[in-house]
């Protein structure tokens, strides 16, 4: 009776003819539910007593006695779904539009309370089931990469903001330094880096002043380090004439080692010398001698070196002290 | 500047042989401070012998005794320092020094020698002397009869640190040098 009606309702239509139909319906729908009612308690006393013996005894010859009912019956009932099945289908297609137009979207939407819906959506059941391997290998990353726009997307990208949000020291924390120096090669890494170019830029003088001096002077072994100086070389490098003149300690050998005897002594000492100079000039040149010829003086006095001069040093004049004497 | 550069040549010439005015006036001083010391040796004698003599006696040495005297004076005053340090006083203040041909130092009998040959320059008239003007390693005839050499021997060393400092300039940083070594050219 149901799937007979008309269903070509308009939507004004359809409220009061669903009303009407139900008035003509009611003595139907009361013998439905009846039948249903009845059903239902029979089954439950079928169930409840069909478990005895007598019950299964009745039953099977019930069966017995009905079984040409029940074949006609069965054909019945197969021919009816053979049947209905076109008929349904036809009465859904026709009804589908009206439905469609019948149903307003929105109000539905509207209708449904999102909150309690998602609430009783078993999430992670529902993303268990999902094959994300599958998706993933279905997936062209290569085009989807393409097709970003990357520019666009960093130029929109506030980074000092996203900077601001990292917590550093916690990433700092988190790496491994050891096993990150491990894999450095040190030696390439200097050999890729212009020394001379680096040094040009640094301040020594700022960097000195940062330099704790006395700290690090007493780390310095002072006695290996003069240890390996050669005195001796560092001595003959002096220049003795020099630092005796400009510094005190010319007027301290002065004071120290001269009185006035040891002046006068001095002065006389070098008047002889100097009138011995001239007489032995004169002397070369009447005898015609080469004085740069003649012996300075004992071998043994003069191969230990002049005592006066270091050694090897020359006279103004280009002459060496010995010849200058002797001229 | 002309002391200067003869003060500069005298420190440069050390272990040089020296040449006859300094041997001269070594010579000089040596003979007067011989002659004053045996004088006042004499007189302090005499002085002494009559004072505590009882009728004050008058010492009265004859002159060929004084003169023997005085010889072995000199020969004592000029061995026994030539034959130890290589200089007598007088030689030390000119800043002379006796050695040995090659340069090292005398012994007792380069002294000796050296002292009873040095008359030789005298007895023959001066000659012995020529060669300290003449001869390449100045040497009088008693230095080659005993193989001796005078070189000048100050110190050397210190008389050149003296001068450095003396002939440093008026600018020098120090207030205590600049008095001293300044004035100290103009003072020589």
């Amino acid at each position: 009776m149901i799937l007979g009606h008309d269903l070509t309702v308009s939507n004004e239509d359809t409220a009061s003819s669903a009303r009407d139909e139900e008035s003509e319906d009611w003595g139907v729908d009361a013998a439905l539910g009846a039948a249903t009612r009845a059903a239902r308690a029979a089954n439950d006393v079928a169930s409840a007593v069909g478990g005895s013996l007598p019950a299964r005894l009745a039953t099977a010859a019930a069966k017995r006695l009905t079984e040409p009912l029940a074949k006609e019956g069965h054909e019945v009932r197969e021919r009816l779904v053979s049947d209905a099945g076109p008929v349904a289908r036809d009465a859904i297609q026709r009804v589908t539009p009206g439905v469609v137009d019948a149903v307003n979207i929105n109000e539905v939407l509207a209708a449904i309370d999102i909150d309690a819906l998602l609430d009783r959506i078993d999430i992670d059941r529902l993303v268990g089931r999902v094959d994300v391997a599958g998706i993933v290998s279905k997936v062209d990353v290569n085009e989807l990469v393409q097709g970003v726009d990357v520019d666009g997307i960093v130029s929109r990208v506030d980074v000092a903001a996203v900077v601001e949000r990292v917590d550093v020291d916690a990433l700092i924390s988190k790496v491994n330094l050891d096993a990150l120096l491990e894999r450095i090669d040190i030696g390439l890494l200097l050999d890729r880096i212009d020394l001379n170019q680096l040094l040009t830029k640094i301040d020594l003088n700022e960097l000195l002043k940062n330099v704790d001096l006395n700290a690090l002077l007493e780390n310095v072994d002072l006695d290996a380090l003069l240890d390996s100086v050669d005195m001796n070389a560092l001595v003959n490098n002096l220049d003795i004439d020099s630092l005796v003149r400009n510094t005190e300690i010319g007027s301290l050998i002065a004071q120290s080692t001269s009185g006035i005897a040891g002046e006068a002594l001095d002065v006389v000492r070098s008047q002889g010398v100097g009138l011995d100079n001239f007489l032995n000039r004169w002397a070369n040149r009447v005898l015609r001698r080469d004085p740069i010829a003649l012996p300075a003086g004992p071998p043994l006095l003069i191969e230990i070196g002049p005592l006066a001069l270091p050694s090897g040093q020359v006279l103004p004049g280009g002459q060496t002290d010995s010849n200058k004497a002797d001229s | 500047m002309t002391d200067i550069s003869q003060r500069e040549l005298g420190v440069t010439q050390q272990g040089h042989y020296a040449g006859a005015v300094s041997r001269l006036v070594a010579f000089c001083c040596d003979q007067a401070i011989a002659t004053i010391c045996f004088s006042i040796a004499t007189g302090s004698l005499t002085y002494i012998v009559t004072v505590i003599s009882p009728d004050n006696y008058e010492l009265q040495i004859p002159p060929s005794v004084l003169t023997a005297f005085f010889v072995f004076w000199l020969f004592l005053y000029y061995s026994y320092p030539w034959s130890t340090s290589g200089k007598t006083a007088g030689m030390a203040i000119l800043g002379l020094r006796v050695v040995q041909r090659d340069g090292s130092p005398t012994t007792l009998r380069c002294g000796i020698l050296r002292t009873l040959m040095f008359p030789l320059g005298f007895i023959t008239l001066g000659l012995g002397f020529v060669g300290i003007i003449t001869n390449k390693e100045h040497l009088a005839i008693y230095d080659r009869i005993a193989k001796t050499a005078v070189v000048y021997d100050w110190d050397a060393r210190g008389a050149r640190l003296r001068f450095l400092a003396r002939s440093a300039p008026s600018s020098s940083p120090d207030h205590l040098t600049s008095q001293s070594i300044s004035d100290a050219p103009e003072q020589i």
